[in-house]
């Protein structure tokens, strides 16, 4: 389960999980956010994180805000980035 | 915590594992390309094991996969001592992948992985072992995963980190080449490409098995680069891996059997619709729609027939089990057996065959229990000093015929009818005809503490391998000879879907009778020899019969003219007497509700096309009603 919360106009937290089974809602929702400003998505409380989820914020970031940033990435979550080649993306 | 992993991979482990299993098994079977077939397994089931993080799987599998390096170097001998570890790394894998389909996770016998390794020759180093090992390939490996795989249950980026246990992985660059924009895109389908360089010593196929799971949608190429100088000597050890047979493409699509079963509901389904289109054409004498209607029935009874097909398996997968239980048990009881195996490839209904399973085990370790004897009994008894357990299959008209027999003592009738006697199932100085004291061991509570050892116990007696024989449609014969052996035969429909029938009617009800089981139609009248004997006599050969209007206790008046329906059933015919018959029938079988699932002579129901119940005829216990009787008469009288 995915949950997003508001630290301020531009950036949210990320808790959960984002993977596959969180699609549907994450699309939308990520989505959202980045249309009404957000620009940094603190990542610190993912627990799990798929290709799904790498995918989407690769997505979000391609077509919905370019300058979105990604930080506070734990190990596991960085890791799965590093596996293809995005550890870039990322920043603990 | 263990991953939600899809159900393909517990088919594949389970189909690795009886592979695995069945190689070690199969004495015959020690050259070059049998070792690499069981490295292989072991080393695929790592692999995919490895997708997920199952470190217990990987590291028994990596043991057994160590062990069979040590053989194929030729360091260690594939003996019994090595095989009887494999086994046992086998059934612990087997324990771990339950395990993990449960949602658990263990972590398996260490003290096992200890034997397993130091029998490889003291290879401790665990997973990473192939990665350690000296780097002679530089491979580009190029992946375009396919876009259902993530809904596949697969996760791509999983794939990447098993290829990062198999050696060096850098210089990864993923791309999103056909990413879109706004409400194309499906946040379910991948988009992903990666390009990554692998430095390791598997060879190429190896590295493209990784991906072996998601084929059928992606694209893998993996290329060699650069090839680094060999290592100096050793001399080369064949390598058993690269098969001088080429790779044959998989042509198979795993389906899930639930997705078949709905199929076979669609063409049940279809068959009936077709059929009442038939029904109203006919009534209608509407010659263009009837002739129509033969082409579509015909394209529909191929469309059955294929789709039945789908669903039939060989029953030598079962069989092979067997091989494990006859070894172990004659083991332990001290005894010395070998098993024969015929007939793997006769096909029956998966269905079928996963029921099969457990009376076919209980027969078995009957058969081993109390049917063979012990080496020193058998010498004594002017025998070869192995028994032989036989299982066989084969198609017999409708059915498959599943034979299982021992060489052993034969059953022991005194004691049987003593026994029965003294358990209150036989009344005292009853005298029963041979077949009669047979069957008691079918009997409900015949079973008891002699009976059942600790070996073929487990509580279940031969009543319940008969009724869930019966359950499946099936029947048991069991024949005995003493001091020669005993045969218990079991007679299977081909399916439990859809048969070919043929339609009868009794007043105003309507039966369908299996078209295989009917050896011949004829009018009532010209056969009938004794209507007091209910006797046919058909060219001279006497015939039993029975009417159904008597059977089933139906109301209404015996028309002028009847006809007679002969059926077959294990080499005894009998005569099934009838108002009238309706011809051949495609017959969609339906379960019989609580109510009438006992009513003896009925096998099932089906729906007409005039949309009209009919009872399916079963004619196994028909004939056995009917015919057994008269013969046990004549035994007696003899």
């Amino acid at each position: 389960m995915l949950s997003l919360v508001s630290i301020d106009a531009t950036r949210s937290r990320l808790a959960g999980t984002l993977d596959i089974g969180a699609m549907k809602d994450a699309k939308p929702l990520l989505s959202n956010a980045c249309a009404t400003g957000v620009r940094r998505f603190d990542l610190s409380g993912l627990e799990l994180i798929d290709t799904a989820g790498v995918q989407l914020l690769h997505w979000l970031k391609t077509y919905q805000a370019k300058d979105l940033t990604l930080v506070g990435a734990p190990k596991a979550v960085q890791r799965t980035f590093a596996l293809i080649g995005l550890e870039a993306m990322v920043s603990p | 915590m263990t991953p939600n992993l899809p159900p393909i991979f517990f088919d594949e482990a389970r189909d690795l594992l009886e592979v695995f299993q069945r190689g070690l098994l199969d004495r015959g079977a020690r050259d070059a390309e049998a070792i690499n077939a069981l490295f292989r397994s072991a080393h695929t089931l790592k692999g995919a094991a490895g997708l997920f993080s199952l470190e217990g799987v990987v590291q028994f599998a990596h043991a057994a996969e160590a062990v069979l390096e040590a053989v194929r170097s030729g360091t260690v001998a594939l003996d019994d001592a090595t095989v009887k570890a494999l086994l046992e790394a086998h059934d612990e894998l087997e324990r771990l992948i339950d395990e993990v389909a449960q949602g658990r996770e263990g972590q398996g016998d260490q003290k096992l992985v200890k034997v397993l390794l130091a029998r490889a020759g003291g290879a401790t180093v665990p997973v990473a072992a192939l990665a350690q090992a000296p780097a002679k390939h530089r491979y580009t490996v190029t992946v375009r995963f396919g876009a259902p795989v993530m809904r596949e249950g697969f996760d791509p980026i999983s794939f990447m980190g098993f290829l990062a246990t198999l050696g060096e992985l850098s210089d990864c660059e993923a791309t999103f080449p056909e990413l879109p924009a706004g409400d194309a895109f499906d946040p379910t389908s991948c988009y992903l490409h990666v390009e990554a360089t692998l430095v390791t010593s598997v060879s190429a196929d190896t590295v493209q098995s990784t991906f072996e799971f998601i084929l059928d949608s992606t694209q893998v190429v993996v290329t060699e680069v650069v090839v680094e100088a060999p290592p100096p000597p050793p001399p080369p050890a064949p390598n058993l891996l690269e098969s001088s047979t080429p790779r044959v493409e998989s042509r198979l699509v795993k389906v899930p059997a639930d997705r078949l079963d709905e199929l076979i509901d669609l063409v049940g389904e279809l068959v009936i619709a077709t059929a009442a289109n038939q029904a109203v054409a006919s009534r209608n004498t509407d010659s263009a729609a009837l002739e129509s209607l033969a082409t579509l029935n015909q394209l529909v009874g191929a469309i059955r027939d294929t789709a039945l097909g789908l669903r039939m398996v060989p029953v030598g997968e079962t069989f092979s089990r067997f091989h494990r239980v006859v070894r172990d048990l004659s083991k332990q009881l001290g005894k010395s057996i070998q098993l024969e195996l015929s007939g793997a490839d006769t096909e029956l209904d998966k269905s079928l065959v996963d029921r099969l399973v457990d009376p076919l085990t209980h027969i078995v370790r009957n058969s081993l229990d109390h049917g063979l004897e012990t080496e020193a009994d058998r010498v004594s008894a002017g025998k070869p000093p192995t028994g032989t357990l036989r299982i066989s299959a084969m198609h017999e008209g409708g059915s498959v015929v599943i034979d299982v027999s021992d060489d052993g003592r034969g059953l022991n009738r005194p004691r049987i009818l003593s026994k029965a006697i003294e358990k209150g199932l036989v009344p005292a100085g009853a005298k029963l005809a041979t077949e009669d004291i047979d069957e008691l061991i079918f009997l409900p509570g015949f079973s008891s503490a002699e009976q059942v050892s600790e070996l073929s116990g487990r509580g279940v007696g031969m009543d319940v391998v008969k009724r869930t024989i019966e359950s499946l449609r099936g029947t048991v014969e069991l024949s005995s000879e003493d001091g020669k052996g005993t045969r218990l035969r079991l007679r299977l429909p081909l399916t439990l879907a859809i048969i070919d029938g043929f339609g009868v009617s009794v007043g105003t009800g309507r039966w369908v009778v299996p078209l295989k089981s009917i050896h011949e139609c004829l009018d009532f009248a010209t056969v009938v020899e004794s209507e007091a004997h209910h006797r046919l006599s058909i060219r001279g050969q006497v015939v039993p019969f029975v009417r159904l209007r008597e059977l089933f206790a139906l109301s209404g008046d015996r028309p002028a003219k009847e006809s007679v329906v002969v059926v077959e059933h294990a080499d005894k015919r009998v005569g099934l007497v009838v108002d009238a018959l309706h011809g051949a029938v495609q017959t969609v079988i339906k379960p019989m509700g609580p109510l009438f699932q006992h009513m003896e002579g009925v096998g099932g129901a089906t729906i007409l096309g005039t949309g009209d119940v009919g009872f399916i005829l079963d004619v196994g216990q028909l004939v056995r009603r009917v015919a057994a009787p008269r013969a046990r008469a004549k035994e007696a009288a003899c």
